[in-house]
């Protein structure tokens, strides 16, 4: 199964969601402040990191982007309910998804098979159906692979920003909406946070655009939503 | 309230412009009185005849002679001249009918008394009164006795009651 | 109020009031002052001029005398008249029946000047003639004795004189009384509206002040100006106000105060909560395995978390509400879509008889919108009966969606607390059945969408065949490019 670093600082829930996770089949390891995950990350490796975005010391906020600087890691980030701006925040700072506090064990436990699926093998699968490059301009997609290089340098993608890129650049042209999106990349019911297509898409062309500001590969079509090219 | 107090400020106002309308410019008077008539002398000798039955004096120039009583009664006796008879003068004093003596204060009493040449009973009271005054002004004039005082006829059937000029 | 009823008030106000007393009191003054003085100098005018009259006749006969003839004649008479004639005036002399007059015009004498004149004084007498007031002088000419005492000569003498210049003057006088009255009055009137000024910007502002207290503005105070009455006035509505905004803030306080208590302890259970709703999982597994009632009392913990759980989520929500801090995250929404997948995520579709439209585009926050069909979809299987039906309608500016039961409906004293928090309405009804909160916070949703001064609106009621009816009306903001874009 799967390695989960758990950085929660009430002990209780600390404790209820590892004894959970843990009859998943998950092997849990849980720290109570985000010092102590950020150690953790360096001595043994994680498959993903379910992150409280409220600890003492250096906050959750600032260990998602601690964490995007070491590596394409999944975050799932533990959020107050509807906290709106802790968010949006939070997707800005990197993180992949969230969940909110309270939350039960197996929808928690959706959600980390979800973010692996997207990255590994499982995503592999997928990728596998179309086999070769891709090319799209300056943007080059490796569909087996699972790389994606701009002007024949590698870019460096998280896995929801990956999965994302290929579920836009299979429909070049074609607009999708927000909860089409949810749906396909993040496995989310109908109705999903429509803000972390919204911030993904902004951390993605922070990367495969010259211009975030000017897109041109994912454009969005105000009202509606989203659109790989036309180039 | 209001009303009422609205209908006490146009009945005053009313009032008010009814005053300054009626009360403009010169109104008709009734007759002013003022102090007694205009008054003054006369040259020439005054005779009473009569004018409607009442006593009316009379002024004769006399071209600066004084006449006596007993000039003055003569002319009384000659009667009303022209133009005094033309303007409704007439006397009742018989013709002729003179002093005998100069006039006299009256012996026992106030006054002045004088004695005609005719009978002085039937003369009528207008008559009477025409010679008393007559008598009393021209007397007056010598400053023995005033206008009032009581003059007495005699004549040669009797003295008639003393009597004042009736003209005040 | 009808236009009279108006104009009566107005008419009593304190303006015209202040200004109907001033003018009143100007005229008033004005004219007792001016018409005791016109009549004041009428009557000095007219003495004076009758008096110089009098004296000018009876300087003017003094020349007759000594008097030579009595009786004069014809000529005598008429010289005489002459004589006594000048421009202002003629004179009329008689003797008995004789008569000479110094011009040719009617015989002006009265019979009471006659009988006065025959008492023996000078006499006058005011008369009109022919509109023109003339002054009338007589007496008679009397003949001293030689001891003083006057007789009657039978003379009379009337000078007859014209009023015109007398009447002129008076007349000019009373222009000048009009002029000074009609001055006086325009004064009054100025000077009562700057009285009325005085008065009534104080009131006006007191006015404005309680309006403004009245809407609400507690912080309301009024300048005070002076000691008069109507700055204690302003002082008692300042202290009022003070006292008002005091006890408002003491309240609000209080229930500020409240609500955040609500909220924190409602965030404080949210800890204690996750750790147990992360391990309600393992419990429902285990419940299976454990023997009789350690099992069901594992059932019984791991349900109950859930609903405390929904209950409190319920109560952070709705403390966000009242903090003002839930805000919109606006997305364009199929509605028909997103009200479909509101049913088939809570297993509803089949359950419920939907009548969506496709092709209806709002822009609303679509989480919002599945808790408020959420919400009344459930209300309607808990409390109505089925079949439970959803309408869509979709006018240019609302969207309007329709949840209706065949159920017995609402009763009339419910239907006004229907969307209070925690109101229950069948006593009877088990607390398992929802937090309490859930009309509530589905009202507070639809109000929370505004859009160009529309509100959003939810609406509950009961149907013509029975069976409660809750309506809510979204303001519907339709982008271009919502039409637009195709749909995969």
């Amino acid at each position: 199964m799967s390695q989960v670093l758990l950085i929660e600082d009430h002990q209780t829930v600390r404790d209820g969601l590892q004894l959970a996770l843990t009859r998943q089949g998950h092997t849990v390891d849980a720290v109570a402040t985000g010092e102590q995950g950020l150690e953790r990350l360096r001595v043994a490796s994680s498959d993903v990191v379910v992150l409280d975005l409220m600890l003492p010391g250096m906050d959750g906020f600032e260990v998602c982007r601690r964490i995007r600087q070491l590596g394409d890691l999944p975050i799932i980030m533990l959020t107050a309910r509807n906290d709106d701006m802790d968010v949006v925040a939070g997707l800005e700072a990197g993180a992949d998804d969230y969940v909110v506090k309270p939350v039960q064990a197996r929808v928690l436990e959706a959600r980390i098979r979800a973010v692996l699926r997207r990255t590994g093998g499982e995503s592999r699968r997928s990728g596998g159906e179309r086999s070769g490059l891709e090319e799209h301009g300056a943007l080059t997609i490796d569909r087996a692979a699972l790389v994606v290089s701009k002007g024949g340098l590698p870019v460096s993608l998280a896995p929801t920003e990956l999965r994302l890129l290929l579920e836009l650049a299979q429909t070049p042209g074609q607009v999708l909406s927000r909860q089409q999106l949810l749906e396909a990349v993040w496995e989310h019911g109908y109705l999903g946070d429509s803000r972390l297509v919204d911030a993904c898409v902004q951390r993605l062309r922070a990367k495969i655009e010259d211009d975030s500001s000017a897109p041109v590969f994912i454009q969005t079509v105000r009202g509606f939503g989203y659109r790989f090219g036309p180039l | 309230m209001t009303g009422r107090r609205a209908a006490r400020a146009s009945l005053a106002g009313g009032l008010l412009f009814a005053l300054l309308a009626t009360g403009c410019g010169v109104r008709p008077s009734d007759v002013i009185t003022g102090r007694s008539a205009t008054s003054g002398p006369a040259v020439g000798v005054g005779l009473y005849l009569l004018s409607h039955g009442q006593l009316a004096l009379v002024i004769r120039e006399t071209k600066g002679i004084t006449a006596s009583p007993e000039q003055t009664l003569g002319m009384l006796a000659a009667g009303p001249d022209d133009s005094e008879r033309s303007q409704g003068l007439v006397s009742e004093v018989p013709v002729g009918l003179v002093p005998a003596t100069p006039v006299t204060a009256t012996a026992d009493g106030p006054g002045v008394t004088v004695t005609m040449t005719g009978a002085v009973l039937p003369l009528s009271a207008a008559a009477a009164d025409q010679i008393i005054c007559t008598v009393a002004t021209a007397v007056t004039l010598t400053g023995q006795v005033d206008s009032f005082a009581p003059v007495t006829i005699a004549g040669p059937d009797g003295v008639r009651a003393p009597r004042s000029c009736p003209i005040k | 109020m009808t236009p009279w009823r108006w104009a009566s008030g107005r008419a009593s106000g304190l303006r015209v009031r202040l200004l109907l007393a001033f003018a009143l009191l100007g005229v008033t003054t004005t004219a007792v002052v001016a018409s005791g003085s016109y009549f004041q100098a009428r009557t000095v005018i007219l003495q004076q001029a009758q008096d110089a009259a009098v004296a000018s006749l009876t300087d003017q006969l003094t020349k007759v005398y000594p008097v030579r003839r009595l009786p004069p004649s014809q000529e005598e008479l008429d010289t005489l008249a002459h004589r006594l004639s000048d421009r202002e005036g003629y004179a009329v002399v008689l003797y008995r029946d004789m008569r000479a007059q110094g011009a040719q015009l009617p015989e002006p004498l009265t019979p009471e000047l006659r009988r006065a004149v025959g008492d023996g004084v000078i006499a006058w007498q005011r008369v009109s003639r022919d509109g023109e007031p003339v002054l009338l002088i007589g007496t008679q000419l009397q003949i001293d004795r030689p001891d003083g005492t006057p007789v009657p000569s039978g003379l009379e003498v009337y000078s007859v004189r014209s009023l015109a210049s007398e009447q002129q003057s008076i007349d000019r006088l009373a222009t000048l009384a009009w002029l000074t009255g009609g001055l006086s009055l325009v004064l009054a009137v100025l000077l009562a509206l700057l009285a009325a000024r005085g008065v009534l910007r104080p009131v006006r502002e007191l006015g404005r002040a309680a309006r403004q207290l009245g809407e609400g503005d507690l912080t309301t105070r009024l300048a005070v100006r002076g000691a008069d009455e109507l700055a204690d006035v302003a002082r008692t509505f300042n202290d009022t106000a003070g006292t008002l905004e005091r006890q408002v803030g003491e309240l609000r306080r209080m229930e500020a105060d409240a609500r955040r208590f609500v909220a924190d302890v409602s965030h404080e259970l949210r800890t204690p909560l996750a750790a147990m709703t992360a391990v309600t999982d393992v419990l429902d597994e285990e419940a299976d395995r454990l023997p009789g009632d350690a099992g069901r009392a594992a059932r019984l913990v791991s349900q109950e978390t859930q609903t405390l759980t929904q209950l409190v989520n319920d109560l952070i929500e709705v403390s966000r509400f009242d903090s003002g801090t839930a805000r919109l995250s606006l997305d364009d929404v199929d509605v028909a879509a997103a009200v479909t997948a509101t049913l088939r995520v809570r297993g509803w579709a089949d359950r419920v008889r939907a009548e969506l439209p496709s092709g209806v585009f709002a822009r609303l926050d679509p989480r919002r919108l599945d808790v408020i069909v959420a919400n009344l979809v459930g209300n309607a299987f808990r409390h109505g009966a089925e079949p439970v039906s959803v309408r869509l309608c979709a006018e240019p500016d609302w969207i309007t969606i329709e949840v209706r039961d065949q159920g017995p409906g609402l009763d009339p004293e419910v239907l006004p607390h229907v969307f209070d928090r925690f109101y229950k309405a069948d006593t009877a009804r088990t607390r398992s059945e929802g937090s309490g909160l859930g009309l509530a916070i589905a009202w507070e949703n639809a109000r929370l969408h505004q859009h160009a001064g529309q509100t959003g609106s939810l609406v509950a009621g009961n149907g013509p065949t029975g069976g409660a009816v809750f309506t809510l009306r979204l303001p519907r903001v339709v982008t271009d490019a919502a039409d637009a874009g195709g749909v995969r």
